[in-house]
């Protein structure tokens, strides 16, 4: 069985990117696999590696993280505004952040429409 | 080809390093295997007529950051540009020592290399932060 855990921006949104990349780290290591609404900053996510590095034992082998992210180049003048007053008022939760553990998750796909998840064959 | 590709690279970044008199650091940053090490002996063989990493068909080959200090180019006015080139770990998000078994590494190498590698990772990721806090 493979449980997902969804995480809602508003669960995240106060929470320091130290908080932010341990609750993440946590709930990975339960061996569910993390939905979260919206995406990490980039400093935040090289530290989610680096911190993943540094957990790795024979128990953990780290994680597989794919982001789904909105084409912003795609969307005309009047989205672009709307996708910004949207982030100024309610934060930027565009986009869609997958983590799971190696353990579990082979590999995960995207592709605008669709993700795939290949779990490992136990 | 290398040549060309360095050249067309600064042409795209549009800025003329060649007027900088501030030392520049050119990083080579990417996943495990995509052909950093192999890019930048390119541009050591090219350029120096050495190479500066050695280079494997199996990950993690380089798990310790390789800096090569005073790598000159030189462009069509016959400018010169001196930089140092840093080859870098390759940053992944995983690492099992299982895998390295599978590539035909023995227990005790594959342990021993995956502990290096996530190292490596680790210090890819802390001398990239530096780098880009200092373009910042």
């Amino acid at each position: 069985m493979v449980t997902f855990q969804f995480i809602p921006y508003q669960d995240i949104e106060n929470l320091s990117s130290a908080k932010r990349i341990n609750k993440l780290i946590n709930i990975v290591k339960e061996n569910k696999i993390v939905l979260m609404e919206g995406r990490l900053e980039k400093e935040e996510e090289a530290d989610l590696i680096e911190i993943t590095m540094e957990e790795i034992s024979h128990k953990f082998k780290g994680i597989e993280l794919s982001v789904i992210y909105p084409d912003r180049s795609k969307q005309d003048f009047f989205h672009k505004i709307k996708g910004g007053f949207t982030s100024v008022l309610l934060g930027n939760r565009e986009g869609m952040t997958i983590i799971g553990p190696a353990s579990i998750v082979k590999k995960i796909e995207k592709n605008p429409n669709k993700i795939e998840l290949f779990t490992r064959d136990k | 080809m290398v040549k060309s590709f360095l050249l067309n690279l600064l042409k795209k970044l549009a800025f003329n390093p060649f007027s900088r008199k501030s030392h520049i650091k050119l990083g080579v940053y990417g996943p495990p295997n995509g052909g950093k090490s192999t890019l930048a002996n390119r541009i050591c063989e090219d350029w120096l007529g050495e190479t500066m990493s050695s280079v494997s068909h199996i990950p993690h080959e380089t798990r310790e950051i390789i800096i090569k200090e005073q790598v000159t180019i030189k462009n069509k006015k016959g400018k010169e540009l001196t930089f140092s080139l840093v080859d870098t770990p390759g940053i992944a998000t995983k690492i099992d020592y299982e895998d390295f078994l599978k590539r035909g590494m023995n227990k005790e190498d594959a342990k021993k290399r995956a502990k290096e590698a996530t190292k490596g990772v680790i210090d890819s990721i802390e001398f990239y932060e530096v780098l880009f806090k200092f373009i910042k």
